[in-house]
């Protein structure tokens, strides 16, 4: 009899015992995404490392070579239309791919980064809006998944409801101390709210935990070029150069200090540098090769090769039809026509943006038609008016990153020589000091002579 | 003396407080394991990098301070930098930082990120090993362990003291707070928690500390409030409601700790709100209050001195603490705060263990061996005496002196002369300051002893005992007992002790056995294995008696001593117990010198009324005995002792006549002499009072007197009285008598057929005989004594050897034929002792002449006496 119900207790374990290990399994083996081939997910979490390193020309490499070894990877399709690689057609087909992809084949996660994006390429905000909702509270309060905190924290941070992604951020990185995008995304929060001392320790930490990364290094650099630390700059951004060599946005952001810094020569070389690197071809599509020759022009007094590099050769439109140095040669040269066309170019871009939900760089382009608005009203005298649309700009436009720390820093002045010619010393000192107390050297610039 | 109430453990106070302490030791053993994990904690190897941490926010860790020497100090981390990122990680919280330390081993190079003078900056640190601290912090955990030990003692020594207990409570608080809260902190998980025992016994110190100053060292304070009728919030507080005082602070701390909110890095102290160190510091301030009240209220001298002591201690030792805690600005570990706060806060364990030793204060004694001390100051004195010759040797170096030859004997000469005078100056000052009251009593003792050994007498002894020993060590009262008839006697002491006390064999081999002094209550499972111990031991507690001693001699058992409790003083000490067994043993040997010298004053007055009886009974005898004139009587009465049962006497029986009795009475010495006067007065009374009272009658008279008195005893008796030529006779119990022929030859005298002893039995018939006897014949009455008479081998006289010696004789006189049978007998005997009481009684018929016939052979005359 004890045979018997020994036999039993055996036979009754042989049977539980794949039941136990299946649901232990189906709790803690779930792939974090997925896919048929492990060579696939290799490259896919390559290439998102990559992307959390900001180099996004190797995240694409990785990216298309995770589809190549498995073609349905939904997570690659998705991280691939979002970086706008390939043409047009094949974005579009990645979206299309991704809408109508079995979702009972995804994880959780998947799910919701695929639902979430589709409805943000979409233009359904509120739809995005409700996805991410529901996600986050299936995860509930203590959720630890970096992936959806961060959708959280960037969402916030595009809207530019900075202190809800700030305390986004920092939920993150409580629970996720090293997530590098988040340390950034801190840094360039304060920065853009002016608070350098915070951003810095930011940056510094985000330096810290990712030493090898160029990212860290590039920022660093653009806060110190901000702030007036050339030498500092520049050796932030060779570091980050020496890190990786063809990181564009470092190679970017070393031109800009060098005009900055009114050295031309090397300014000049440094645009030699970023038109021959295939990670900076983004820039020439952008129209940011043509524009920064046009600067260099019209600094050097060339005045007509400046008009020349942006009104012909494409460069305007490559700009999207409007650019801060084109806008001004039109006033200048009483092409208000070309002035006024400008304006309506900049007025879509922010009517497409304010449809689309996200202030984005709605605020920016704000900033930008009403401080080319003010140098319109400056050039024909009307300086009070001027000052206040100057001043609007100042109020849109924030320290964020080096290019737009560099205009809020350009109306600034503009501002500062208006009120003078308005007779408004106290407005002059207030801006003087504003100024003074983010970058002093920019005070000795003169860009407006050309206005007066 | 008046009825005592004993405390007993039936005391609803005293079994509460006797419940608490099984809970206290458990709490002071987890407070030492907490304090000693602690410790050992920190000699568990860690890779550390230096820095002791205190936290602002949970994601804003700054350094306290850095170890000198550490890896942080030489990266060129300070105090006040905030920790940012430990081995490219950042930072989230302190327990986030020990696991990433834990990654790394002892040796390995470890970038920092820190945030000093507002820059973020990264640094390279190099872990070490986990050091235990600095010097400071083996300061405290000396101090902490301290009063652990300091608390320990006074516990074990005073287990149901309510003050004791409250202050090993507060020892083990103090403890887990300077070993814990003070510990130099730093990333370890366990840091928190043991931070926080630390934090927990901060918030219980103060109440503790309250509680004890008021109880300390007797609650005189509240008592008096109690009898003035008022304070009764107080007098309930402190008396029943102290658990509610335990609860408040824990209560306020968390309000505290509420309130601080956003300002706390502001608004604390060492990790604490500030509220906490306020309330310890009004606890204290309140506390010193209540020991001075208790203080000015204690009766005694010593108590007062003690508590002044205690108090200035606690002053200048813990109000600087809580002063430096609360007003001294910086970090709790640094200097300011050590030289301020904790350097002082040694004062109150020195001194309240001086109070102790000193003025034995919570009833402790504490035995110090006065060679241990002597050794300790000599050593502290050569040590002083070395330093002091080292200090000049290096202040005159380069002077002339020391470097002359002459030095060394100047210096020699300096520490002979002067080192011997010193040290015996500081061991005055020792004797003075701790054993001046145990050489008192040492002195009182011997003094005692020796008074005892001095009286001869017994009462003296016992009054020397019972009356002084109590005053010298404190007793209420002294009771002694002594042996007498088997039972054990009280000869001194309260009348409230019992009479007697029954003699219980256990008890005595188990008090023997011990030799000393033993506490009822310390019986063993004696009193379980004997229910008559277990009797005695509670009739004598319920009497107050809480301490027994036997006394004994080399030669016997004399007694026990009785000893009570002690109102107001701590059970005997082992050194009061070693003087006390001493004394003890003198008082047996003065005891047992009283009791030899009443023994043999008894027995000299014995032998005095001995002999005085054997007058007195030899008087009872007559000279001489006459019935008749043709008769001679001879007749001689040897007692086997001093006095004996044995008599003769002449009777008269009427018409001018007498007869002569011989009367062997059962039982020798004092009893058979007794019984002997009892019977010979009977016999003489009934013949005096009635004339010609028949022998039979006469017999018959005295059976039933003598049986009357019911003492068991019989008397063999023989009467002859002459009657012509022949003797009437009459033999009850007596051995047949003799009857020597004319021609020699010997033959008993035919006895009547009843002739039980008078007094064997109610009734007795009596008849009496005749028997003619010739000039010339002897008749020889005798008692059993004789024949019973034994030789040193044994051997019995006997019946024929009587004969034989009175067939051999010649003589004719009866008395010189008792001599030559009493002669015979001292012969057989040798000497010896007579067994029993010898008569001899002879009787012949005297000549015409009316003397006795005449020898055929003269013989010496023989006087009709008794022999002695």
């Amino acid at each position: 009899m004890t045979r018997q119900w020994m036999w039993f207790a055996l036979g009754l374990a042989a049977l539980l015992l794949p039941v136990f290990l299946w649901l232990v399994q189906s709790r803690h083996g779930e792939p974090e995404w997925t896919g048929r081939s492990p060579e696939a997910l290799e490259e896919l979490e390559a290439g998102l490392d990559d992307l959390a390193r900001q180099y996004w020309n190797d995240a694409v490499v990785h990216f298309e070579r995770a589809l190549e070894l498995d073609p349905d990877m939904p997570i690659a399709k998705l991280q691939l239309a979002q970086l706008y690689a390939g043409d047009d057609s094949e974005r579009e087909r990645f979206w299309r791919e991704l809408e109508e992809f079995p979702k009972d084949q995804l994880n959780p996660r998947e799910q919701f980064l695929i639902e979430y994006w589709t409805h943000r390429h979409g233009g359904r905000p509120a739809e995005a809006e409700a996805v991410l909702e529901r996600y986050l509270a299936q995860l509930g309060e203590e959720n630890s998944d970096p992936h959806a905190l961060s959708v959280l924290c960037n969402d916030r941070w595009e809207r530019q409801q900075w202190d809800e992604a700030e305390v986004c951020y920092r939920r993150l990185i409580s629970r996720h101390p090293n997530w590098v995008q988040a340390q950034s995304r801190l840094g360039l929060i304060a920065m853009a709210q002016g608070q350098f001392e915070l951003a810095d320790e930011s940056f510094q930490t985000f330096r810290y935990i990712a030493p090898d990364q160029a990212a860290p290094h590039d920022s660093i650099g653009q806060l110190q070029a901000v702030l007036g630390q050339y030498e500092d700059a520049e050796r932030s951004f060779q570091h980050a150069l020496e890190v990786k060599a063809d990181y564009c946005m470092a190679v970017h952001h070393l031109q800009r200090l060098y005009f900055m810094w009114g050295k031309w020569q090397q300014a000049d070389a440094t645009l030699r540098r970023m038109e021959s690197l295939d990670t900076c071809s983004y820039l020439d599509e952008w129209g940011v090769f043509c524009a920064t020759r046009a600067w260099s022009a019209y600094v050097g007094g060339d005045v007509e090769g400046a008009s020349q590099e942006l009104f012909q050769g494409g460069c305007l439109e490559k700009r999207g039809g409007f650019d801060l140095l084109a806008y001004r040669l039109a006033v200048l040269g009483d092409d208000f026509q070309a002035a006024d066309a400008m304006e309506a170019a900049i007025e879509g871009f922010i009517s497409a943006k304010e449809s689309a939900g996200f202030q984005g760089r709605r605020s920016y382009l704000e900033a930008l038609l009403f401080h080319s608005r003010g140098v319109r009203l400056y050039a024909q005298g009307e300086w009070p008016e001027a000052c206040e649309l100057f001043k609007r700009a100042d109020g849109l436009s924030l320290y964020w990153g080096l290019e737009r720390s560099r205009f809020k820093l350009f109306n600034l002045m503009h501002l500062q020589r208006c009120y003078e010619r308005s007779g408004h010393p106290t407005g002059v000192t207030a801006t003087r000091q504003k100024i003074s107390a983010v970058n002093p050297k920019v005070l000795t610039e003169d860009w407006l002579s050309d206005l007066d | 003396m008046p009825p005592r109430t004993r405390a007993s453990a039936t005391n609803p106070a005293s079994k509460r407080r006797a419940n608490l302490l099984p809970l206290l030791l458990i709490f002071g053993l987890l407070c030492f394991g907490v304090a000693g994990l602690s410790i050992a904690d920190m000699f568990v190897p860690r890779p550390y990098d230096g820095v002791v941490l205190y936290k602002i926010a949970s994601d804003d860790l700054r350094v306290r301070e850095v170890v000198p020497g550490s890896g942080a100090d030489l990266a060129g981390i300070e105090a006040g930098n905030r920790i940012m990122g430990i081995g490219r990680t950042a930072l989230r919280d302190e327990a986030h930082a020990a696991k990433l330390l834990s990654r790394y081993r002892i040796g390995d190079h470890v970038p920092y990120l820190i945030k000093a003078d507002g820059r973020a900056l990264e640094v390279d640190v190099k872990l070490g090993r986990r050091q235990i601290g600095d010097g400071i912090y083996f300061y405290i955990c000396a101090l902490g362990f301290a009063f652990f030990f300091v608390g320990l003692f006074v516990l074990v020594r005073q287990p149901g003291l309510l003050a004791s207990q409250v202050f090993f409570l507060l020892s083990c608080l103090f403890q887990v707070f300077l070993v814990c809260r003070l510990r130099p902190a730093s990333y370890s998980g366990v840091d928190s928690w043991i931070l926080g025992l630390g934090t927990l016994a901060l918030v219980l110190l103060p109440p503790a500390f309250l509680h004890f100053y008021v109880l300390f060292p007797r609650p005189a304070w509240i008592e008096s409030l109690s009898e003035e009728g008022r304070g009764r919030p107080l007098v309930w507080l402190f008396r029943k409601g102290w658990p509610l005082l335990y609860f408040t602070t824990p209560v306020l701390f968390a309000l505290g700790w509420w309130f601080s909110g956003a300002k706390r890095g502001e608004r604390w102290f060492s990790d604490a709100p500030q509220l906490s160190w306020w309330l310890l510091g009004i606890s204290l301030f309140l506390g010193l209050m209540a020991l001075g009240a208790n203080g000015r209220r204690l009766l005694g001298a010593r108590e007062r001195r003690g508590v002044a002591l205690v108090l200035a201690g606690s002053v200048f030792g813990l109000l600087p603490f809580a002063v430096s805690s609360l007003f001294v600005g910086g970090q709790p570990n640094s200097r300011a705060f050590l030289m301020f706060g904790l350097i002082p806060l040694a004062l109150v364990p020195i001194t309240f263990t001086y109070a102790i030793v000193r003025f034995q204060l919570l009833d402790i004694r504490i035995i110090l061996r006065r060679s241990l001390l002597y050794t300790v100051s000599t050593a502290l004195l050569t040590g002083l005496y070395a330093g002091t010759i080292a200090a000049f040797n290096s202040m005159f170096s380069s002077s002339k002196l020391v470097s002359s030859g002459y030095f060394p004997i100047i210096l020699a000469l300096a520490i002979v002369l002067l080192f011997d005078p010193v040290r015996k100056r500081v061991q005055q000052l020792i004797d003075r300051s701790f054993f001046a009251g145990r050489s008192h009593l040492e002195q009182a003792m011997e003094d005692l002893g020796e008074a005892m050994m001095g009286r001869s007498d017994l009462q003296g002894a016992v009054g020397e005992l019972v009356d002084r020993l109590p005053r010298i060590l404190g007793f209420r009262f002294a009771g002694l007992y002594m042996l007498r008839r088997a039972r054990l006697e009280r000869i001194a002491g309260p009348e409230e002790l019992p009479i007697r006390l029954p003699v219980l064999p256990e008890l005595q081999r188990y008090l023997a056995k011990r030799r000393g002094v033993r506490r009822l209550d310390q019986m063993g499972s004696l009193p379980l294995r004997s229910p008559e111990v277990a009797q005695l031991v509670e009739d004598l507690a319920r009497e107050g008696v809480e301490a027994v001693a036997d006394l004994a001699s080399r030669r016997r058992h004399i007694g026990l001593v009785l000893l009570s409790d002690r109102p107001g003083r701590a059970p005997l000490e082992d050194e009061e117990l070693v003087l006390l067994e001493r004394l003890l043993s003198q008082a047996a040997m003065a005891l047992e010198t009283g009791l030899l010298l009443e023994e043999r004053t008894q027995k000299a007055e014995l032998e005095r009324e001995m002999e005085i009886a054997a007058t007195i009974q030899a008087q009872l005898l007559p000279q001489a005995v006459r019935i008749g004139d043709q008769w001679t009587v001879s007749a001689r009465c040897l007692p086997a002792r001093l006095v004996g049962g044995d008599f003769f006497a002449q009777l008269p029986v009427g018409a001018g006549g007498d007869a002569v009795i011989y009367g062997d009475v059962s039982g020798k010495s004092v009893s058979g002499a007794m019984m002997m006067m009892a019977a010979h007065e009977a016999l003489y009374t009934l013949a005096m009072a009635m004339e010609e009272l028949p022998p039979e009658r006469l017999f018959a008279l005295a059976n039933k007197r003598l049986y009357g008195l019911g003492k068991r005893s019989f008397v063999a008796l023989g009467y002859f009285a002459g009657n012509g030529d022949s003797l009437d006779y009459l033999v009850a119990g007596q051995p047949p008598p003799l009857l020597r022929r004319l021609d020699g030859t010997v033959e008993e005298l035919p006895l009547p057929e009843h002739r039980v002893p008078l007094g064997a039995l109610p009734k007795g018939e009596y008849a009496p005989l005749s028997i003619g006897l010739k000039p010339g014949e002897l008749l020889l009455a005798y008692s059993d004594g004789v024949t019973d008479a034994r030789s040193p081998e044994g051997e019995f006289f006997g019946e024929e050897r009587l004969e034989d010696v009175v067939a051999s004789t010649v003589t004719l006189d009866p008395d010189d034929l008792v001599s030559q049978v009493l002669a015979a007998v001292k012969a057989f005997t040798r000497g010896g002792l007579l067994y029993d009481d010898v008569t001899l009684l002879a009787i012949g018929r005297s000549s015409e002449s009316g003397q006795a016939a005449p020898d055929p052979e003269p013989s010496e005359p023989v006087d009709v006496k008794r022999e002695e």
